[in-house]
């Protein structure tokens, strides 16, 4: 008995091409709920690029908003124009600290910045320091062996 | 002193509502500015002294999400930002009067 081909079944292509479609709709939904989780770490980087002084504040503003904004697609809209944003906001806040608590945590943070250079000053004074003592120490090596060859 | 037409559309949805609070996501929807153009741009104007801004009063544990940033345009705010979009509405053509 000779069997004619089935003409309604699916080649092999047709399966291929039917698994791939599945496949990226899978991804893609898994990429969907990802993006509130990329949008949050996104944010907090973009928080990070800003002066210490402001980071709390901003972090904590734009997770607020975040929270609002309906949508993974939103969420991560919102969080890479801030990221491209946020050169311009950092000289913004540069210019002049937004806030009092702002302006009382610069100052801090100009104190902190005055200690760092205190402490570079002096490791820079003890580094010079023992490199001029190694420095003699190989010229009085030196000055011995020199010594010790004409006494022989 | 020229201000972008951003500048001049937030400045404009904030005088809607003078005394009212705006919070950045509000302000975006209403001007359909995006956020890395619109923080750096609050940003100057409250220290220009044209906004002021503060943290609500919310339990977040209560209201079930973080306590939001407000902001509030400052008499000078109010009187600069009229200022402003006087000066802008009479230096566009007509067409273009009704963008802010």
């Amino acid at each position: 008995m000779h069997l004619m081909p089935a003409k309604n079944a699916l080649s092999t292509f047709e399966i291929r091409k039917i698994l791939t479609v599945i496949g990226i709709i899978l991804i893609l939904n898994r990429l969907l709920t990802w993006l509130p989780r990329w949008s949050i770490r996104l944010v907090e980087r973009a928080a990070n690029r800003l002066p210490v002084n402001a980071r709390a504040r901003y972090l904590n503003d734009w997770q607020a908003e975040l929270e609002c904004i309906p949508g993974g697609l939103g969420k991560i809209r919102f969080a890479v124009d801030l990221f491209r944003g946020v050169t311009a906001l950092a000289k913004e806040i540069a210019v002049k600290p937004v806030g009092a608590e702002a302006q009382a945590s610069l100052v801090i943070f100009k104190n902190q910045a005055t200690a760092l250079e205190q402490h570079r000053a002096v490791a820079l004074l003890l580094l010079v320091g023992f490199l001029i003592w190694i420095a003699l120490l190989r010229i009085e090596s030196k000055n011995s062996l020199i010594a010790g060859h004409a006494a022989t | 002193m020229a201000y972008s037409m951003k500048t001049l559309a937030v400045l404009a949805a904030m005088l809607e509502d003078q005394t009212g609070k705006h919070f950045g996501y509000n302000l975006m929807q209403k001007t359909k500015t995006l956020s890395g153009t619109l923080y750096p741009m609050l940003a100057r104007l409250e220290n220009d002294g044209w906004l002021t801004s503060e943290v609500e009063d919310v339990d977040p544990r209560v209201a079930a999400r973080k306590p939001r940033r407000y902001y509030t345009l400052t008499g000078l705010g109010i009187r600069k930002a009229n200022e402003a979009l006087n000066t802008a509405r009479s230096q566009l053509t007509p067409s273009f009067i009704g963008c802010i």
